[in-house]
Order: C-alpha cells, then structure tokens, then sequence
C-alpha cells in the first residue's frame, strides 16, 4: 500500500520539522494538533500516519527522541529537533521558497512576454 | 545519505530482531488518551469520546504496519516469510520435492560433468593452440605420413607464414640403470619443441643452441615422473648420466610431461639436430608442428608449403610428394571428436528430459495452488504477492537441485584417473567448464521459474471467484493445462525415442564389433616384444640367431603349442605399405594400389590360427635362396584377380624380384578389431635380410596365457640378459584395447539410454498418477455404474497412448535425420537398422504401459461411494 505517497510524507516532515523548531520538544500528540491547528484540513484525519514519519525522521538524524512525563503525568515519548534537524530545515525551507518563486514567475506570464 | 542511515538502522534492527512495537503501542495509547480527554472537554461522552479519537487516529493496523515497515527491511522478512512457507510446503509432499531436485541435479549436474570432463579431455592448453597446426606428407594412393629430415628443415627456412615449425620423433630406446634392461620412449625435439609445447623446466634447463647441432655431445632432458623414479627427485637427477642404447647422455635438466602428448608419453627427451637418425628425403620419420603466423591463414601457408615443396621436388624428384596441413587439434582428437560429438547430443537429450519432467511436475501442482491461491487473493493478498511467492518457491527448488547438481558436476570431475576412459588422454587437470554449468544452470532454471509461475499467472488471468470455485477438473483452464501436460509428456517421450534409440545403435553396432571373426584365434595366445640394440647385435646373422635360439627355447615350454612372430603385436600393428606391381596388372608402378605388408615368420600365421583359404603357409622350404614367395589376404586375391585361383600368380613388391603367390589368407583385423582389413601381403622374413631386429613373437598355449609369462621372459634372458622384453600380455587383452574407444562410447550411451528410459519412466508415471488422482470422481462413478476392472485398465491405457503414440512416432520421425548426422559424423557405414528400430519402440512403449499400470490399479480401486462424496 504505497500509494498514498511520498507526497505528503515529504511535506508532513517538513510540517513536524518547523513545529518541532517552533514550539519546541513535544510529543506526538502535541505535533499532530499543531499541525492540524495550522494546515486545516490537511491532517484531521489518520493522524496514526505521522508516527511512522517520526520513526523515518528519527532514523535520518534530524529529530531526536525520549521518554518524557505528559500532560497527565503519563509516560510519553518527546520529540525535539537536533541540529542537523535545523540545518535540514534551514535547506528545505530554501529550496521551497526557490520553486514558490520559479512557480510564480510563471504565473506572472503573460502572452505578450513570449514575442 | 539519508537513504543509507535508514537502511542501516533498518538492517541492524532486523537483524537483532529488535522490536519496537511496545514503544508504538504505548505512544499510540497515549496519543489517543489525549485526544479523548480533547473530545470529553469538547463535551462527547465517554465513549463516544474515545471512539471519536480512535476514528480520528486512523487504522491502527495500518499505521503499525507502515511503522513496521520503516524498521525493518520488509523485503527481507517478506522473503524469509516465503521461504518458511515453501520448506513447510515441501515437508507435507515431500516426494514431490525430492523428485523434482534429483531431476534437477541429474540433468545439470549430469550435463556439466559429462562436458567439462570431454571438454578439458580434448583441449589443447598450450600457448597459441588455436594456430597450432599439424603437417604431414601426402602421397597418391591418398595416404598421410611424417615426414622427412630434410623436407623438414628446407620448410623451416623457406617458409613465410609461420612463427614456428618443430619437429618430434618419438622412438624407443633400452635404458640400462640400476635394474634390469627397459625399454623407455624417447623423444628427439628439433630446437624450440619443448618450448612451443608450453613446457618450463621443473629443474636445470632447456636445451641450449649449442646442443642443437650436428655432433653435438650427447646431451638429454628428463621426464619429471621418470625423473623422479630414477633419482628421487628433479633436481637431484640434472648433471647426472644415462645411459641410452649403449650412449651416455648426460641430464641437463627435467621437465613436465606434456598434456596431451602429441605422440607416446616420453620420458626422454633428445635434440634432433644433434643425432638425426636419417638425413635423406626418402626416410619419413617426423612428426611436424607449426604456429602460423597472426593473421595467417591455413590456406595461405598451405599454399606456401606447397610451393616450397615442390621446389623440393624438382630437385628430387624420386621422393615427391604433397602437403596437408590439418589444425592440431584435429590432428591430435579428430578421430575422437565425433564421437564425442555424439555424446554430447545424447546427454543434452537428458537435459531436455528432466527439464521436461520438471515442468510437467510443476505444472500439476500449479492446478492444486490455484484454489490456496483464490482463498488468499479473496483475503486481501495483492496479485505480486502471490507471484512473488511463487518465485520464490521455484527459486528454492532451482537452488536446491542446482547445489545438488553443482555437487555432483563436481564430484564427477574428480574421478579417479584409473577410471578414465582409455582412449582419451586423461588430461592434467579437469576443469569443470563455468560456460556448460552456466548454460545447464539457467536452462533449469528458467524451466522450473517457468512452470513454478503458473499458477500465479492464472491469478491475473481470472477474478478471484473462479480461482475459489475451481476444483481442478473444471477450472476453464484446466483444459489447457491437460494439453499441457500431454504435449510435455509426448516430448518426453519423443527425446527419450531419439536417445533410446540412439545407444541400442550404438550397443549393438559395437556387440557386432565384439562377434566379428577378427581372423585369427584370440585365446591362449601370448605375446611379447622386444627390440635387438644395434651394438650387440649389428648383423642380421646375429638377429637371426636370436631369434631361433628363442624360438626352440620357447617351442620346448611345456604346454606352448606353436610359437611364431611378426613385426608388430596382434591388433596393434601399424604396418608399412607399399605400392606394387601384379601379374596381369598394369606395368608402372604408379597405379595407385598400395596394400599393407606384413613381415611374418613361418610358424606366425599357423601360431595365430589364421584361416588359410588356398594353397599353404610358409614353411622351412622358403629361405633366402629358395623361390621368392608372398602370401596375400582374400581381399586383395578379390582385388587383383576376381575369381581366379591367385596362387601361382606373381606380384612385385619392396624389392625387384617377382614372387609367386603361394596361399591366400582370410582377413586378418591387423591394425585393431574394429579396423577394417584393407589389403595385406605377407611376406617371410626368412626371405629377407633384416627385419629381425624389432619384433613382436606369438605362442599358442595351452591353458591360461599369463601362465607362461614368467617362463617367457625367462627364456629371453637365457639368452640375452641384458634385453628388455616389453608387451607381455595376451593377445586377448590387445584385440579389447583396439576397441577400447567403441566400448566406452557404446558404455556411455548405453548408460544415457537407460537414464533417459528412467526418467521418461519417471514422468510418464507422474503425469498418468496425477491425471488419474484427479479423476477419483469420475472412476468413482463409472465403477459405480458398472464399469469393470479391465474396462478402467483399457481406458487408462488408451488415454496414455493417445499420447504417447504421437510422441513415440515423432521420435522415430526424427531417428532417420539424426542417424544421417552420425552417419556423416562418424563415417560409419552402419545403416540403422529396421530392427533396432522395433527394438526401441518396444522398449518406450513398455515403459510407458507399465509406468501406467500402478495408476490404473489404483483408478480401479477407486471406491465408488468415497469418489462420489468426494469433493
């Protein structure tokens, strides 16, 4: 079942990366509602979906992970971003804006350009 | 980068089988906990709360999986998980299994073997091999022969198209060391034979220019086996002396024998330049070997020898003769080589069969997966799944019988030389050739990944509801496996036609060899050979007197019947020949008639029991001073004079005397059982000058030849202590050592035959038993409805010969073609015969009734009320 792609596991990483640079170390609940919060739509539903992100960000290095106390005084495990997490972030961040801006000088174009 | 952290992480955790699963669990847990907290703030209930959570959270089967997933190397686990279920699947039919990898380690490792060891057989591992060529003089009557001295060294000065030409002279020579007398096999090189050959010294040197000269002090190099046994060791043996035929020659140095030798294996090794035994143009005793030049052609230096040879010949031209050049390997194997041939085909015919048996055994269990297969496509099993499953199984089954087969290739090739057969050379080492076991390797194994996938592929031909309903009688696509199966076993069978066929020709060609009157009596008879040295015995008054000392001596054994000689043992002779004039014929000498000359005393042919047709054998009347006569063989009487009486007629021949014709005798197979006669004259050494010197003497005994070996040799160093005697066996043992070729070849085939009779066996049996086991119901039915035992035995019977029929017929089709291609390979002139024909289809059609037998005893037996129940 690969369909459901590495489309949105790329930009699910992405979102846990800037939350986790943004708020902090928190676990993976806390992720899944700021995201929710900010994206809208995008991840209210399979939540269950962001832990095997985690796992896969985990294992490359940019996120670190430990066991921690919740909310409830309840073990839970937190997530917070290494450096080369920031490094990851800081590039990726770049190489977004870039296409946004290639992406919108197309959109600026207009027939007339083209003579 | 990333790419390789993760698949490290992954690696390591699937190998220490880490399992983070509590971990997942307990966030999992968590995460929901918070979340119905969430809900319940939000104001749901208690329950709706949680399972509000637990939606919103998403499959957790899912999400576990797909955690799984980035753990650990899923394909490998996926492959392990296969590989368990085919080992669990072999267990409960283990006979299915083991069939299938004995059939699959016959025919590769049966194949691989069976090419490597023929192939390191007839390969030439010296440098340059492939521009290697032997040339050889040819006269008229179409004979090829050595070649002489001179001929020789005018080729090697004048000649532009090749690198290097080398002479060999292989001879034999009396060693006297530390024992008795032997006679050893000499080798006199022209200079840079050694080399050419490949050969380095094991110790001291080749040898050097200055040796290679006319006059030269005596100087010899050693055979390291031969070396070895002299003197302990190679380097021990280098400076020491040996004395050859009364000369002493000193060691200068010790080398590997070579493989294949060209001509008998030498244990020593002279330089020709420095003794030629002859040095005119009219003594043939050369063996030549030349590497062309790169980029020559064979034609091209054809052409160059010729013109260069008849140069030669304008000059001399009492000796003219032609040149053949022939490549050496054609030289050295080109008798053996169809043969080999032949056997190759023969053993690829066994390939084709266990391959076909293998698919045949697949392609039955492809029919029973198809509703396991249904049931777990009806579970959720993607498509690829159920492929890759089968590769997998396939594959085992491939790597499993290729690891047997690979075992047996190379236990095979590890044959003990003894076993070798005795007409090909056993070469130094047995390389088991990679590109056969590649070829055989993945001819099986794509055959087994093939019919292994069947039943995958009919997943995505039909929907999953058919697969579950199939029962494997009435699956629409049962009916193009049934085809299936019988096409397979028809071209079982019809290989099998071909390769059973095949060897009872080759079987019964040789039995006849073994039944042909060879023209003599074999038994009780011994033989021995020995070589006069020229410095004790340098007259033929001395020879003559040798000779018949020895003969009374050995007339007196008690028990030796008769006692005769020849100048070579029975069945291995090499006669010389020569042209001649006859009475009535015509008068030059050059009308193409050469025949075989035999020289041969008085008491020979009586000793030999040869069939005297007309007239008499030589006796003490015929001396040197008494009428010339000659005795000729029936077929030459039948050449020169059809229906004449021969004797009194005259004929010319070696010498200018006219003599008369005094008997004939019948054939006599002189050069070896299987060689045809030719044309042979006999002719008494009492009436000859020479010709003592180098012979080979008969007794005719009354009991068990060997017996008289000791008194033989006994009465020879009575006379001469110091001769060594050589080919003291009986005659028995030589004329089976001429066939010693067709014997294994015949062996060989037979054996192939019978394996192919097996495995047709084999198939015929599992394709009848499992057509059979799924029609229980339907027998069931018919014996319910009366159907008698014989009545089931006739159906079964006719359905299998609905099949073999065909395919036993299409072999037969395919014997004539095929027996053609040996025909032209071997040269043989046996026309295949009618009756090996009915033999063999007998032979196919027992087997394939009786592999049908057990079968049909059971479909009869099928007890009606079980089959009727039965699903």
């Amino acid at each position: 079942m690969g369909k459901k792609p590495d489309v949105l596991q790329g930009t699910l990483a992405l979102m846990v990366l800037k939350t986790l640079d943004v708020l902090g170390p928190l676990h993976g609940y806390g992720v899944a509602r700021r995201i929710e919060q900010i994206s809208g739509d995008l991840l209210s539903v399979n939540q269950g979906t962001l832990y095997p992100v985690l796992l896969k960000l985990e294992h490359e290095g940019v996120i670190a992970s430990e066991w921690g106390a919740s909310e409830n005084n309840r073990r839970a495990r937190y997530y917070r971003l290494t450096r080369a997490g920031k490094k990851r972030l800081q590039a990726e961040a770049r190489e977004w804006e870039q296409t946004a801006a290639i992406i919108a000088q197309f959109f600026k174009v207009k027939a007339e350009d083209f003579s | 980068m990333r790419f390789f952290r993760r698949f490290f992480n992954r690696l390591a955790n699937f190998v220490s089988k880490r399992n983070d699963n509590r971990r997942l669990q307990e966030e999992i847990e968590e995460h929901i906990a918070l979340q119905t907290e969430e809900n319940r703030y939000a104001g749901m209930t208690a329950v709706e709360a949680r399972r509000q959570a637990r939606l919103k959270f998403g499959a957790i089967g899912t999400v576990s999986e797909q955690y799984h997933a980035e753990q650990t190397l899923p394909f490998a686990e996926n492959l392990f998980r296969d590989l368990r279920y085919a080992l669990r699947q072999w267990k409960k039919s283990p006979g299915f299994a083991l069939v299938a990898i004995v059939t699959l380690a016959l025919g590769m490792g049966a194949t691989t073997a069976i090419f490597s060891l023929i192939h390191s057989a007839l390969r030439l591992p010296f440098p340059h091999a492939e521009h290697m060529v032997a040339i050889k003089n040819t006269y008229p009557a179409g004979m090829a022969t050595v070649v002489s001295y001179p001929d020789f060294e005018d080729w090697k000065s004048r000649n532009t198209s090749f690198e290097h030409l080398a002479a060999d002279y292989a001879s034999r020579m009396t060693y006297v060391g530390p024992h008795e007398p032997v006679r050893i096999n000499a080798s006199s090189v022209s200079s840079g034979f050694l080399s050419l050959f490949g050969l380095n010294p094991v110790a001291g040197r080749d040898f050097s220019p200055a040796e290679q000269v006319k006059g030269a002090a005596p100087v010899c190099v050693l055979d390291v086996a031969f070396a070895t046994q002299e003197f302990g060791s190679p380097a021990s043996a280098v400076g020491r002396a040996l004395a050859l035929n009364g000369k002493s020659y000193s060691v200068v140095g010790v080398m590997p024998p070579m493989t294949p030798s060209i001509q008998r294996r030498a244990q020593v090794w002279l330089p020709l330049e420095a003794a030629p035994p002859w040095e005119n143009h009219g003594n043939n005793y050369l063996f030549v070997v030349g590497v062309l030049r790169p980029g020559v052609l064979l034609t091209r230096a054809q052409g160059d020898l010729t013109v260069i040879q008849s140069q030669i010949d304008r000059q001399f031209p009492d000796n003219k003769h032609g040149i053949q050049l022939i490549s050496l390997s054609e030289a050295l194997f080109g008798s053996v080589r169809p043969v080999m041939l032949v056997l190759f085909a023969a053993v690829g015919f066994v390939l084709l069969i266990a391959c076909v048996n293998l698919a045949n055994m697949l392609l039955a269990r492809s029919t029973e997966r198809m509703r396991e297969f249904g049931i777990r496509q009806a579970l959720g099993a993607g498509p690829w799944r159920l492929v890759r499953q089968s590769l997998v199984e396939s594959a085992l089954l491939a790597a499993a019988g290729g690891s047997a087969g690979l075992l047996l290739a190379v236990a095979a090739t590890r044959i003990p030389i003894q076993a070798w057969p005795k007409f090909l050379e056993a070469p130094g080492e047995v390389h088991l050739s990679g590109a056969i076991l590649l070829f055989s390797a993945a001819l099986v194994v794509l055959t087994s990944l093939l019919f292994g996938l069947a039943p995958a592929i009919q997943i995505f031909r039909h929907s999953a509801k058919v697969a579950l309903q199939s029962d494997a009688r009435t699956m629409s696509g049962a009916r193009e496996q049934r085809l299936a199966r019988a096409g397979l076993m028809a071209a079982e069978l019809a290989f099998a036609t071909l390769l059973v066929g095949g060897a009872l020709h080759m079987v019964t060609y040789f039995v006849g060899l073994l039944r042909t009157d060879p023209g003599v009596r074999t038994d009780h008879l011994l033989s021995l050979s020995y070589s006069l040295p020229e410095l004790r015995y340098p007259k033929d008054a001395e020879e003559r007197l040798f000779y018949s000392q020895l003969e009374q001596k050995l007339a007196a054994l008690p028990g030796v019947e008769s006692v005769g000689a020849s100048d070579d043992p029975p069945f291995a002779s090499r006669p010389s020949s020569g042209d001649f004039l006859y009475e009535g014929g015509p008068v030059s000498r050059d009308h193409n008639l050469f025949t075989n000359i035999f020289f041969v005393t008085s008491g020979y042919l009586d000793t030999m029991q040869a069939h005297l047709l007309r007239g008499r054998f030589f006796s003490a009347q015929d001396t040197l001073t008494s009428p010339k006569v000659a005795l000729i063989n029936q077929s030459l009487a039948a050449r020169l004079w059809p229906n004449q009486n021969p004797v009194g007629k005259h004929i010319k021949i070696i010498d200018n005397d006219w003599r008369q014709i005094v008997g004939v005798v019948a054939d006599v197979c002189a050069e070896g059982a299987a060689q045809p006669a030719g044309l042979q004259v006999y002719l008494s050494t009492s009436q000859f000058n020479g010709g003592l010197s180098d012979i080979s003497v008969v007794l005719r005994t009354r009991t068990d030849p060997m017996d008289y070996a000791d008194a033989a040799r006994q009465a020879v160093y009575s006379i001469d202590p110091a001769l060594p005697i050589s080919n003291l066996t009986p005659v028995q043992a030589l004329a089976a050592q001429s066939i010693a070729a067709q014997s294994t070849a015949a062996t060989l085939m037979g054996a192939l035959g019978l394996l192919a009779l097996l495995l047709a066996s084999v198939g015929v049996y599992g394709v009848v038993s499992y057509s059979v086991s799924l029609r229980q119901q339907e027998f069931g039915i018919r014996i319910a409805l009366g159907a008698r035992r014989n009545q089931i035995f006739a159906l079964l019977f006719s359905s299998t010969a609905w099949i073999a029929g065909p395919g036993i017929t299409l072999g037969l089709l395919l014997a004539w073609p095929l027996n053609q291609w040996m025909r032209a390979l071997l040269g043989k002139s046996q026309q295949l015969h009618p009756a090996t024909l009915i033999w063999t289809t007998l032979l196919l059609v027992t087997v394939a009734l009786l592999a049908t037998l057990l079968p049909a005893r059971r479909a009869a037996q099928a007890d009606p009320m079980r089959a009727i129940r039965s699903e």
